[in-house]
């Protein structure tokens, strides 16, 4: 096993098949040795000497969410509602919304399918612009809406509110049963 | 042993190598073609034709088994019975067994296609079917083992040649992986318990999944190269002592890194850990193999443009190498955050599969048929065109799956300026693949095209000869006395392979014994409950379906995974899944949050038409869901055995099942009939729904948890 002549044959030979005893490529043994390094020093800087976790980050991440939403909320807060879901820019930005995650509970024109009918003067939850803005915030995990503002935040959620105000009296066809009290402006 | 002088007029038993090489390619087409229907099925839904057997879900496993044990299994065995043979310069240990051996697992496969056509499975990936056939398994597996060791035994050659560690290292792992990962209680003729449940099996799966992966598609692959690579280019191997380094390194290090397949789940940290930097040190021993097989073809190149065999054992180490680096990089924590779940890891495997495995299948097929008929290949120019259509397919195949993953992994951690989801419509990152879909499906048919091309060639080339077995013949062997310790070692068989067995029991025990005496800690406000009757009959259903194939269950630890689906996922909610259906791929979403979250008439109308409730879903109707009725003649067995497992089912509800299915049944009727629907309460529906709505609503908040 002379170590740096290349190419010797080795006096074993099986079925003909011969064999080299060439040295290993030096950048091969050094990618070995690096991997086995860098797995020693992981392991003690994040298991033995208290290196950042998936927890830590995870933690880490949620208290930077929990004060983005507040600075908008706080940036948010004033203004008339009411009002403010009248823009048409804001309607039509709330029809997108409205198509994309709420038609499949509450039916594409708004008739009511799983979900109750929303354009009816009959609410479960109350039929004023903040009634509904808080149900669709907040959810009605009883019946199984989530909670839609974690998911499309404020804006969004003002725009389906917006919307689902301006479908009031458009008698879709195949419109559910009324359900709740009847709410008057 | 090394007694030349008994040599008589003895021949190879080539009729196996025969045998087994007419399986792996009939085999091979037919797994291939159901991947192709599968793949189609993700581009177009409709195209399970409305049966339930044919549906993704049922197909999916049987394409991936079909490929493993069926496909790769059978060229592991005409690879290894051919070059044993010779290396040992012995004939098989016993014709009757080389027959049982092959007759047997031929079986085997045809009943595990058929069984979980039927929904008969036990839900682990690579490990579906059910009790009965593992035994099969098993008890052939020990008369393929017979045969070899038997073989090794009676040989004619004291030492023992590089591509036989290999052999005898995949033959004992996969014994030592088989057991373990399959234990279970038999609950009726077809359907059984895992022994493990949530975390634990989720280690044990994986353990498993990973080193099937190594020791099966891998280290004997590995030594098929050994054996056929040096004699197709008729050179020296490169180096003898890199093939010792890099043999022992990858059977020990390989075993470590099954928890590469948990980052960020409920698994503990510090057993991710271990998955993640034991796959980078895989990176070395893994190349090794690329390039002793490489360097062994210096001076041969010349030779690759017109040999057709050596073209394929270019593609197969080429993608070898790729395939041993993108896997360790996808084992760092982040960067498995974003390619976990989505279609890279289907690019990975079929990078390892088409090009590694293909490569060596086809390769060894063109350089033994003539050997094994006496007579030339058919075609050589067919045998190239195979070559240049399953390369085109293959990269047709890999490249869409690369930008599929990449771009739903990007699209589902995408966030707005507000901190808010860009994509929170999980359909919408799935819509945005269809095309990659379908060249992802014209890719895998190309390669198919190119299998059937071979199965022409080899079938004419058998044809146009005579099956011929050779006569033992020493004349070009040359040994001497061993000089050093391996030497020594190689030629002592069992030594040899009691080393090698704890080369690989190490990683396994190191891991396990831990993670097995570490008792889940359940937070006091809340309960784990078991699933009642009811729900576990749902949980069957869906495990009969496969919804796994699609539907993870598993929050990640991560933020990005919390605004998506809800607080990730924690140890205890798991505590009775016997066994854990974490999933390995998001075609659709997560499901652990999945319960309360949606009303019931929802997930009626959902599994009825998936576009009622989630306009452009490509997942499949469930119809038959709808007019079939519970099966529940196992039901107390099935309480039975999951009480033994130590499930903490009420007196009550162990005496009268049926009553406490009917109870609670009968309340989701109820609420279905409110709103118009009527259904009776023995309809699979309403089990599913009821197992629907259980899912991770048992969580306790972090604050209390910590």
């Amino acid at each position: 096993m002379s170590k740096n002549k290349l190419d010797v044959e080795r006096p074993f030979v099986v079925d003909g098949i011969k064999e080299y005893d060439n040295p290993l490529p030096s950048w091969w043994l050094v990618l070995f040795y690096g991997t086995i390094a860098f797995a020693v020093v992981y392991l003690i800087f994040v298991h033995i000497m208290d290196g950042p976790t998936l927890d830590d980050e995870l933690m880490a991440d949620r208290s930077a969410h929990t004060e983005l939403v507040a600075a908008q909320e706080s940036q948010n807060a004033g203004g008339n509602l009411a009002e403010d879901i009248k823009n048409p820019e804001l309607i039509a930005e709330g029809k997108t919304q409205y198509v994309a995650n709420c038609a499949a509970c509450h039916g594409q024109a708004g008739e009511g399918l799983v979900g109750p009918n929303l354009t009816d003067k009959y609410w479960l939850h109350g039929g004023s612009p903040e009634a509904i803005m808080q149900s669709i915030n907040d959810g009605i995990p009883e019946k199984g809406m989530i909670a839609w503002k974690a998911i499309l935040g404020t804006q969004k959620v003002k725009a389906i509110t917006g919307y689902i105000v301006s479908i009031q009296g458009s008698n879709p066809p195949n419109a559910k049963e009324p359900q709740g009290d009847e709410y008057a402006e | 042993m090394a007694n030349l002088a008994n040599a008589g007029p003895e021949v190879y038993d080539d009729r196996a190598a025969r045998l087994f090489l007419w399986a792996t390619l009939l085999w091979g087409i037919v797994g291939m073609s159901v991947g192709a229907l599968a793949a189609l099925q993700l581009a177009f839904w409709p195209a399970n034709g409305g049966i339930s057997w044919l549906t993704f879900g049922r197909i999916r496993p049987i394409h991936t088994d079909a490929m493993v044990f069926a496909f790769a299994g059978n060229a592991v065995f005409a690879g290894m019975y051919y070059s044993l043979q010779r290396l040992c310069k012995k004939r098989l240990f016993s014709d009757f067994l080389t027959s049982l051996h092959f007759w047997g697992w031929q079986a085997i496969i045809a009943a595990t296609a058929v069984t979980l056509a039927l929904g008969m499975t036990q839900g682990k990936e690579y490990a579906e079917m059910e009790w009965p056939i593992d035994l099969a398994i098993a008890v052939i597996w020990v008369v393929m083992c017979i045969n070899v060791f038997g073989t090794i035994a009676k040989r004619r050659v004291e030492h023992l040649y590089v591509a036989i560690w290999f052999y005898i290292a995949s033959i004992i792992t996969i014994a030592v992986l088989h057991i373990v990962n399959n234990l279970a209680i038999p609950v009726g003729a077809f359907k059984s318990y895992s022994i493990y449940s949530g975390v634990q099996d989720a280690l044990v799966q994986w353990w498993y999944g990973h080193n099937a992966v190594g020791f099966l598609l891998t280290t004997p692959f590995l030594g098929i190269m050994y054996y056929f690579l040096p004699k197709a280019v008729d050179k020296p191997v490169y180096s003898y002592r890199l093939s010792i380094l890099h043999f022992w390194a990858l059977i020990f290090v390989y075993i470590w890194a099954g928890p590469h397949h948990l980052l960020y789940t409920s698994l503990p940290e510090w057993a991710q850990s271990l998955g993640m930097v034991f796959s980078l040190v895989l990176i070395a021993p893994s190349w090794g193999g690329m390039i002793n097989g490489l360097l062994t073809m210096r001076g041969a190149w010349h030779k690759v443009r017109e040999e057709p065999v050596l073209k394929f054992y270019v593609l197969a180490l080429t993608f070898y190498g790729m395939a041993t680096l993108e896997g360790p990089l996808l084992s760092i924590k982040s960067l498995n955050l974003l390619s976990h779940y989505t279609d890279w890891t289907i690019a990975h495997v079929h990078g390892g599969a088409l090009g590694w495995l293909g490569g060596m299948v086809f390769g060894m097929a063109y350089w033994l048929a003539p050997k094994l008929w006496n007579t030339e290949l058919y075609s050589k120019k067919l045998a190239n065109m195979h070559f240049w259509i399953a390369t085109i397919g293959l990269l047709l195949y890999v490249s869409s799956m690369w930008t599929a993953g990449i771009t739903q992994g990007l699209m589902w951690m995408a966030t707005t300026e507000e901190g808010l989801l860009k994509y929170p419509n999980f359909l919408e990152t799935v819509l945005a693949l269809i095309p990659l879909y379908w060249v992802r499906m014209i890719g895998g048919t190309m390669y198919l095209a190119g299998s059937v091309l071979c199965v022409y060639n080899i079938y004419k080339t058998a044809k146009a000869g005579q099956p011929v077995d050779i006569e033992v013949d020493t004349s070009n062997d040359r040994h001497v006395a061993p000089r050093t310790f391996h030497e020594r070692l190689e030629g002592k068989a069992f030594p040899l392979t009691a080393l090698a067995l704890v080369a690989v029991l190490i990683g396994g025990i190191v891991e396990f014994v831990p993670a097995f005496l570490l008792e889940t800690k359940v937070p006091t406000v809340t309960a784990t409950t078991p699933y009642t009757p009811l729900e576990l009959q749902g949980r069957d259903i869906y495990i009969r379906e496969g919804c796994y194939n699609c539907h993870s269950q598993m929050v990640r630890t991560h933020h990005k995974e919390e605004l998506r689906y809800g607080p990730h996922s924690k140890d205890y909610e798991f505590l009775y899944d016997f066994n854990f259906q974490w999933g390995s791929k998001r075609t659709g979403p997560d499901l652990h949050r999945v319960g309360k979250k949606y009303p019931d008439l929802w997930h009626y109308r959902h599994m009825l038409d998936p576009r009622l409730t989630s306009p452009g879903s490509i997942m499949p109707s469930y119809p038959w869901l709808f007019d079939s009725k519970v099966d529940t003649s196992l039901l107390a067995a099935k309480l039975n055995g999951l009480t033994k497992l130590g499930v903490p089912y009420k007196d009550s509800v162990l005496q009268d099942p049926v009553a406490a299915y009917n109870e609670q049944a009968d309340v989701i009727v109820a609420t279905l009939a409110a709103e118009g629907i009527t259904a009776t309460n023995d309809l699979e529906i309403i089990a599913m729904i009821a197992y629907l709505q259980k899912l991770g609503t048992e969580r306790a908040p972090d604050e209390a948890s910590h």
